[in-house]
Formats: C-alpha cells, sequence, structure tokens
C-alpha cells in the first residue's frame, strides 16, 4: 500500500514536472488554418475508402507546421483511422497517418499533434487532405474533427535598416540628410492606396501624412506610397538609377508605372524603382538578374504615368514592400505590406498600421514602418545605448559624441534647435558685446518614462560646427561653448577652438541648453543725424523743408556699415530712406527714423517735430516770449537747424532688408503732412473669398484704427501747442505781476 | 514790530511764484511724455515686436525673423513656429516648377482641393487660401514663394490670430542658397 503511494506521488511529480518543462514551441506568431470542423460522416450502406477529403492553403517561409485538434496546437486531433496529406507542388512531398500503424486496419483513436513541416516548400503552399478508411470493414459513419493546422511562424523579418538612396547624390556632393530630404513626393501614412482602387476617407485625401507627422496642405501627395526624387534633388533625367541594396532584379511594365525594375533583396523586403527610361535597364526580363547594391538597373525616365507629362516630370518613383505574409511574394502585400523606408518619426500613433479595409476580398490592415536607410538623418529623437554614439542637430551645427556606457541602458536622446541669443546674460551681467554664431541647441536624454537624465558620470564631447564666414564678424579669441539651464542665465565651459577646422569643442558632463557665443566685432549701431532745411520764422517754417537722413557706422575701422535707415512721418508706416524727402505741405510734422547697420545692430529710433505754417501768426507787443525778429515779406537765409534728437523706442523693420548706401542724390520725393491726408495708406494684402469678392486678410481694422490714432494725433499736437502759450503767457503775466508789485513794493 | 510779517509774507510769494512755474513745467512734462507713450503703444499692427535675433536654418537655407511668443521647431524640411495654442510651418517644398501658379494647380489637384492665388507687394510672395472644405478647418491662409529651382517656401497658418505674424515672417524672410 505504501509503495503504491510512493509510486502515484512519484508519477504525479513527474507528470507536473512534464507539463511545467513541457517545451514551447517557438514562434513569432502563431496562425491555425481550418482543415474541417467536428463533423459525422455517414454512407448509405457503406463509407467510400476515401471518407473525406479537402484542401488548405497557407504560406510558408520557416517555422514548425502541426496537424492538431486544437488552434493551438497542442491537443490531439479525431482523424478517424487514416490521414493521408499531400502537397499538390510536389509528388514527394505527402504523408500518411494510419492510427494502427498498419495497412489495411482501422482502428478509430485520436493523433498526437503531427509535424508537417517537412511538406512545405517556401511561398503558398495547398495541400489535398484525406482521410482514408484503410480496411475493408463495412463502416456506415465516421466521426472526425476539428482538425487543424497550426504554423509556428518563427520567420522574423529583419528591421535591420539596409537602404541607400538609389542615385549617386554623392556625386553631386550632397550628404545622405540633404538628398534624402530633397523630397517631391512623400509617402502618406494617411494613406498610401495610390496603387489600389481604394479611396483615403473624408479629409485624409486632401493632405500628405509625412513620415514627422509635419502635416503641410502644399506637401505633395496624398496617398503617394512611395518617395518620389526629382531635378531639385539630383536626380536629374537619364542619370543612372542604382539599386538601393544587392538583391534580385525583375521587369515589369504598364501603363501607370511605365518601365520598372522590382528588386527582391532576400531578406522580406522588395524595392521598386518606376518611370525609368527605355534605355539601359538592367533586365527586361521577369526572371531573376542578381544586382549588387549601389549597382546602376536603369536611369531616369518619365515613362508611365507621370505629372507634369513630358521630361519636365522625370523623376524616380521609389518605394518598399514588405513580404508581410511571408509566402515569398510581394504583388499580394499590395497595399498592405507598403511602408515608409523613413519609419514614423512622429508624435503619437502612425495612422497606416492602425488602417483597415477591405481589398481583394480580404479584410486588411496596414504596416508598420521602421528607418530602413543605413546612414542616419541625425536629427530629432534617437535611442542612445551604452555603447554611446554621435547625434548630431543640423539646425544649430552641433553634434554630441557620447562615450561607452555614457548610459547605463537604452535611452532616447533628442535634440531641438532654438533661436540664436544676443547680449546673453553671463555671471548676472549681459555682456552688450556678445551673441552667438547662429542657432542655439537643447538637448535631452530620457529614459522613455519622462525621467530626464540630466547628470553624467562620463563626460560627452559637444562640438559646434562654423564656417569662416560665421564668425568673421566675431573676435576669434573669444569664442566658447556656454550652456544654460533656463536660457537666460548661461555658464562658460572649458572650450577648444579649432579656427582652420571650424570647430569649437567641450567636455560636458549635463544636457541644459548650449551656445557658442563670441564677441561681435562691432556691436555699435549706428548713429543717424537729420538736417532740415527751410524758411524760418521763429518757431515756424514758411516754406517747404527738404529732409535729409545721414547714418554713420561705428567703430568706423571695424565696422561694415549702414544697412539700412528707415523713417517714419506722422506714424504712418516705416519705409526705406534712399533720398531726401521734401515735406511741401502745411501742418504740424513728427519724423522718426533709425538706421540699423550690417552686422544687425539697430540704433533707437529719434523723434523730431517741427511744424510748417506759410502764414504763422503775427506776434503782439503783449507776447512775452515772442520773437526778436521783425518779420519780413523778404524770405530769410536757408538756416541749418541743429535737432536735439529724443530716443523713444527700438523699432525693427518689417521690410525685406536690401544693403543701402547712405544716399547723396538730390532727388527729392514729396509727402503730405499727416494733418491733410484724408488716409493713411498701409500696403496691405487683398485675397479674394470664396465668392470672389476681395477681402483684406489682414485687419482692415488695424488700418481704421491707424486712420483714427494719426487723425486723434494730430488733434493731440494743437492741443499740446496751445497748452504751451497757455503757460508761457501765464509765467510772463506772473513775471510781470511779481516785478510790479516789487516795484512797487506791495511785497516790503 | 511790523518788519517780521512783511518778511514772511514776502517768502511766501516767492515761493508760490517758484510752486507754480515747477507745477507748469511738470504739467508740460507729463502731458509731452504722456504723449510719446502713446505713440510706442500704436504702432501698426504690422510692425509687430519681434525677438531680437533673427532664426537661420543652415540646413534649409532660411532666415527670418521670429515673432515673439512663438517658439521654433524644426524638423526635416519644415520649422514650426508654435505657442499654445496656434503654429506657423515654414516649409521647404520640392516640384517641378518654378511659377507659384503652376505649383498650386498641380498640387491642389493631387490633394483634391479648391483654392486662391494672389500675388502681394510683401517680398515678392504669393498668399494662397486653400479651401479645406472642412467644419473644423475651414482655411489655410499660406504665403508661397519660388526660391530656388523647383524648390519653393510655404509660410502657413490655419489660425487667423497669426496672420500678422505670418505677414511679418514672410516681410522678413530671406533664403540663404542651396545648401548642398
Amino acid at each position: 500500500m505504501q509503495k503504491c503511494l510512493i509510486h502515484t506521488v512519484k508519477t504525479l511529480i513527474i507528470i507536473l514536472v512534464f507539463f511545467w518543462y513541457a517545451p514551447e514551441i517557438y514562434a513569432i506568431e502563431t496562425r491555425s488554418y481550418l482543415v474541417t470542423d467536428h463533423r459525422v460522416i455517414t454512407k448509405n450502406p457503406y463509407l467510400n475508402k476515401v471518407v473525406f477529403y479537402t484542401n488548405v492553403s497557407l504560406p510558408w517561409k520557416s517555422g514548425k507546421v502541426v496537424v492538431s485538434g486544437s488552434t493551438d496546437g497542442t491537443k490531439p486531433a479525431n482523424i478517424g483511422w487514416e490521414l493521408q496529406i499531400y502537397n499538390s507542388k510536389s509528388n514527394s512531398k505527402s504523408f500518411r497517418y494510419n492510427n494502427a500503424d498498419q495497412a489495411y486496419t482501422c482502428l478509430d483513436k485520436d493523433m498526437p499533434p503531427l509535424n508537417i513541416s517537412h511538406l512545405f516548400l517556401e511561398g503558398d503552399n495547398t495541400f489535398l487532405v484525406r482521410f482514408y478508411r484503410p480496411c475493408n470493414n463495412a463502416f456506415s459513419s465516421l466521426d472526425i474533427g476539428p482538425i487543424y493546422f497550426v504554423h509556428f511562424d518563427d520567420y522574423e523579418i529583419s528591421d535591420e535598416p539596409f537602404l541607400d538612396l538609389p542615385w549617386d547624390y554623392e556625386g553631386d556632393d550632397m550628404r545622405f540628410e540633404e538628398a534624402a530630404l530633397r523630397i517631391s513626393s512623400y509617402f502618406d501614412h494617411e494613406y498610401p492606396l495610390l496603387s489600389t482602387s481604394l479611396r483615403e476617407p473624408g479629409d485624409s485625401s486632401k493632405f500628405v501624412n509625412p513620415y514627422n507627422h509635419e502635416i503641410d496642405y502644399q506637401k505633395p501627395y496624398s496617398s503617394h506610397d512611395g518617395y518620389d526624387w526629382a531635378r531639385s534633388a539630383g536626380a536629374i533625367l537619364d542619370d543612372p538609377v542604382l539599386a538601393a541594396a544587392p538583391g534580385w532584379a525583375t521587369y515589369h511594365t504598364n501603363k501607370y508605372i511605365g518601365n520598372a525594375i522590382y528588386i527582391d533583396h532576400d531578406n522580406g523586403y522588395q524595392t521598386r524603382y518606376y518611370h525609368l527610361s527605355e534605355h539601359d535597364l538592367i533586365t527586361k526580363s521577369a526572371a531573376k538578374t542578381w544586382v549588387d547594391g549601389g549597382k546602376q538597373i536603369g536611369k531616369v525616365g518619365f515613362t508611365g504615368n507621370v505629372r507634369p507629362t513630358g521630361s519636365k516630370g522625370a523623376h524616380i518613383h521609389f518605394m518598399v514592400v514588405k513580404d508581410k505574409d511571408g509566402n515569398g511574394s510581394f504583388d499580394d502585400n499590395i497595399p498592405d505590406g507598403i511602408l515608409d523606408p523613413f519609419g514614423w518619426q512622429g508624435i503619437g500613433e502612425d495612422p497606416w498600421p492602425a488602417y483597415t479595409f477591405s481589398y481583394n476580398g480580404k479584410d486588411q490592415t496596414g504596416i508598420k514602418s521602421t528607418y530602413l536607410w543605413k546612414k542616419s538623418m541625425k536629427n530629432g529623437s534617437s535611442t542612445i545605448t551604452t555603447d554611446g554614439g554621435t547625434y548630431t542637430n543640423s539646425g544649430s551645427n552641433t553634434t554630441f559624441e557620447f562615450p561607452f556606457q555614457a548610459v547605463s541602458h537604452d535611452a532616447i536622446f533628442d535634440s531641438v534647435t532654438r533661436p540664436p541669443v544676443d547680449k546673453p546674460k553671463i555671471d548676472d551681467v549681459i555682456h552688450e558685446k556678445m551673441a552667438s554664431i547662429g542657432n542655439t541647441v537643447t538637448a535631452t536624454i530620457q529614459d522613455g518614462f519622462d525621467n530626464f537624465i540630466t547628470l553624467f558620470t562620463r563626460p560627452f564631447t559637444l562640438k559646434f560646427s562654423f564656417d569662416a564666414q560665421d564668425v568673421a564678424r566675431f573676435e576669434k579669441d573669444t569664442l566658447s561653448i556656454y550652456s544654460s539651464s533656463d536660457g537666460e542665465l548661461w555658464l562658460k565651459e572649458e572650450t577648444s577652438v579649432d579656427i582652420g577646422k571650424g570647430e569649437a569643442s567641450a567636455q560636458i558632463d549635463h544636457l541644459t541648453t548650449f551656445a557658442l557665443f563670441g564677441e561681435k566685432r562691432d556691436s555699435t549701431a549706428p548713429v543717424t543725424t537729420v538736417d532740415i532745411s527751410g524758411t524760418k520764422m521763429g518757431e515756424y517754417f514758411t516754406s517747404p523743408v527738404l529732409l535729409v537722413l545721414n547714418s554713420i557706422d561705428t567703430p568706423v575701422d571695424t565696422s561694415l556699415g549702414v544697412l539700412y535707415t528707415g523713417y517714419s512721418i506722422n506714424e504712418d508706416s516705416w519705409a526705406e530712406y534712399k533720398e531726401p524727402v521734401t515735406l511741401s505741405d502745411e501742418g504740424i510734422y513728427t519724423i522718426e527714423y533709425y538706421s540699423e547697420d550690417e552686422d544687425g545692430n539697430i540704433e533707437m529710433a529719434k523723434t523730431l517735430a517741427f511744424e510748417i505754417n506759410f502764414t504763422p501768426p503775427t506776434p503782439t507787443p503783449t507776447d512775452a516770449l515772442a520773437s526778436t525778429k521783425t518779420p519780413t515779406p523778404m524770405p530769410t537765409p536757408i538756416s541749418q537747424l541743429t535737432i536735439t534728437q529724443t530716443p523713444t523706442m527700438i523699432q525693427t523693420p518689417t521690410d525685406t532688408i536690401t544693403p543701402t548706401h547712405t544716399p547723396t542724390a538730390l532727388s527729392t520725393q514729396t509727402l503730405k503732412p499727416l494733418a491733410t491726408q484724408t488716409s493713411v495708406p498701409t500696403p496691405k494684402t487683398s485675397i479674394p473669398d470664396d465668392q470672389g469678392e476681395v477681402k483684406s486678410v489682414f485687419a482692415a481694422e488695424s488700418e481704421n484704427d491707424q486712420i483714427a490714432d494719426a487723425n486723434s494725433n494730430g488733434h493731440s499736437n494743437i492741443l499740446r501747442n496751445l497748452f504751451m502759450i497757455v503757460i508761457v503767457l501765464t509765467t510772463a503775466i506772473i513775471l510781470i505781476w511779481y516785478r510790479v508789485g516789487k516795484k512797487n513794493h506791495f511785497w516790503d | 514790530m511790523h518788519m517780521k510779517p512783511k518778511k514772511i509774507k514776502k517768502v511766501h510769494h516767492r515761493v508760490l511764484l517758484v510752486s507754480l512755474i515747477v507745477l507748469f513745467i511738470t504739467m508740460y512734462v507729463v502731458i509731452f511724455q504722456n504723449k510719446y507713450a502713446k505713440t510706442d503703444d500704436q504702432s501698426p499692427s504690422t510692425q509687430i515686436e519681434t525677438n531680437p535675433n533673427e532664426y537661420t536654418s543652415s540646413f534649409l537655407g532660411f532666415k527670418f525673423l521670429v515673432p515673439v511668443k512663438l517658439q521654433p521647431n524644426e524638423s526635416g524640411n519644415t520649422i514650426k513656429l508654435s505657442n499654445d495654442e496656434s503654429v506657423i510651418s515654414i516649409t521647404r517644398l520640392f516640384s517641378y516648377f518654378d511659377s507659384e501658379k503652376e505649383y498650386m494647380d498641380y498640387i491642389s489637384e493631387l490633394n483634391n482641393y479648391k483654392y486662391s492665388i494672389r500675388e502681394t507687394d510683401n517680398n515678392g510672395f504669393y498668399i494662397v487660401i486653400i479651401n479645406l472644405e472642412s467644419e473644423t478647418n475651414p482655411n489655410e491662409t499660406s504665403y508661397i514663394k519660388n526660391i530656388d529651382t523647383d524648390t519653393f517656401v510655404s509660410i502657413s497658418t490655419s489660425s487667423p490670430e497669426l496672420y500678422d505674424e505670418l505677414e511679418q515672417i514672410a516681410a522678413s524672410f530671406e533664403y540663404l542658397g542651396d545648401t548642398k
């Protein structure tokens, strides 16, 4: 009894251990194909030798396939007496299983999961499955099923980058990222249905959603399922088109694709090249021809459907197809296997893999895109591993070189280009003469859960690249990298500068915002003076006034000169000063003016006010501050006035800046004073609305405001002068009152 | 006995006199200053306050003034200038044309929308209104300009509150040439 108990326990342990350690079949994906549901087959009076048969089709490239009674491939199958399986492609690929393990014997029992992997050929496979009666006994019914073919598919298409651009961009002196982004048409992640009869839903048909999710309605073009590169990328008509990677090339053509070469890269991907020229095609056969990566497969052309038509529309249409179902065929993965070789670099989910649709009678979904170029775009987010690596931010010309084990686990490096910084605050002091050379950059590393790594035990190298022109206007010995955690207060980093190499580098142990600062050779704004000339009587001009602006850029020895002088009359819009201005109408004028030099130093705007009055009021004897000059009908000599200049505000011109010199021409333009103007014209842009009516886009309201402001300003000038006269008169009366009182001893 | 009150009276009048003059001068200065303070506030709408710095993309070859409150972010062929709610996109476009109208005809046909285009006097740009016929985003306004062979720049927004900024960026935009 005790022995029996021990034996039972041992058996139980063995069974448990067996189940616990039963090896699982490795699979990337497990797929089951129904052979037959449970069914009872009857035949009167007797069943045939072939009791029941059916066909089963499934693609195969790799992995184990079993016949099983369950979809997970673990349960025995109810096959009746004998199961026969034949691959329709090969007579040698067949297998027969008899439950009795003997011919001519009928034994009805379940069959353990049967491995039939050896019956498969790469690609689509179709099997004849027969349920057989091996014995001669007379049976009138048989109970079989359910039975499945279960495929433990272990085939995994590598996501390892393997492609290069299909033309000789390096021969055109272009780097990969420069050439790759000269895209004439993008892959549309929402949705790439161009090669099908399917149409995009809703507003998706009005834009292309590119790899970085930067949607712009003017980017070409919705539904596009690949990338187009044309003349602007250096892919000029009749230039060689190159294999993006090695593989088997085949020729295809129709009225849409023109002359096309497809290359199967033997890694689950196919690349396609459309619209090739008739000349120098690597093959004009559907038979496979091997081609090495980078070798010519044809020439840039405009065959098939290109827009614009003719040679003007010559380009390479390049697309990538994944053998999604692993059957060795790519045609059946249009469009669900078409993907973007730039991957998906946008914020949020890629819309294409989540898109479901029905095509060719099958429910399908899109596919995830992975970055398949061998060369890096070098911008934006990248994975940084413990091996370290080099990351570039092209907007700021910076390179971050992380050493081995700079991070202890995989993390996400991100960099954002920031605008240049002028007059930085360093050690709590604003340095007026300093400015950044080009843009600045903010870099971060996070673990994927928004935990940021800001300090590093092993420093990394930060490099700013520049060319001679970038630093030409800076004192070379002042160049240095600075960092800032808040974008305002900057700290100097120990920097090595190699002017000849055009590189400044520093060993950094933290990630924040970085800039390359230097002291500007000229940080002084130009000085503008004004000369006005005309006939003057007292405080009035009694003739038209000539206004001349003169600008000097200092310091003279290190300055490049004046770029622009702007002026505004009575708060009208700013204009570039090119020649002397004649003011010929009566009224009160307020002139504002400033200059900017070639180094971008902008002068504070200055103001000058005067009045033109052809019939000035005649001074009276009671006027205490009357001019000592006696009014005379004879013209007085032209007087040159020295004007007290009042800085008011910094104004930045909004017009296009074009280099000008201080004008010397004496040709004049005539302007009217604000007080006599009926409106203040400001250049505005008008566009037609939907009904074709022309509307002002940019606020007619603000234009009206300006007119109102200008008029009210004219009134306030008059009031101000009246008030001045009252003050002067009152002061004079008080003085007279005081002197008369003193003379008569009123105060004594 | 009579001298003391007389002396006090004289001082009072002098103080009164000086005070009045100081008061008038002060009032004049205050009014004068207010007038120019008002001038500062009433700059034309097209003269938007800008950062003192320009944004330069050496990769795209673009240079322009960045309006205040907008933060630039560059990715690929696009620089986005955004605040919390709105965005302006500056995009480099490649095509087969050198004419803004030809390009818009081409792209509007491929992207299935209608548009209107008009030449402006703003730095050689054309203004384009794209009619998206969408309730959420009825129109997209953009400035477009041919800057190189088969190459355009588009400055666009669907936010009317950024039209002034759009105009200002277009006015200050400079193409620095082919970067290759």
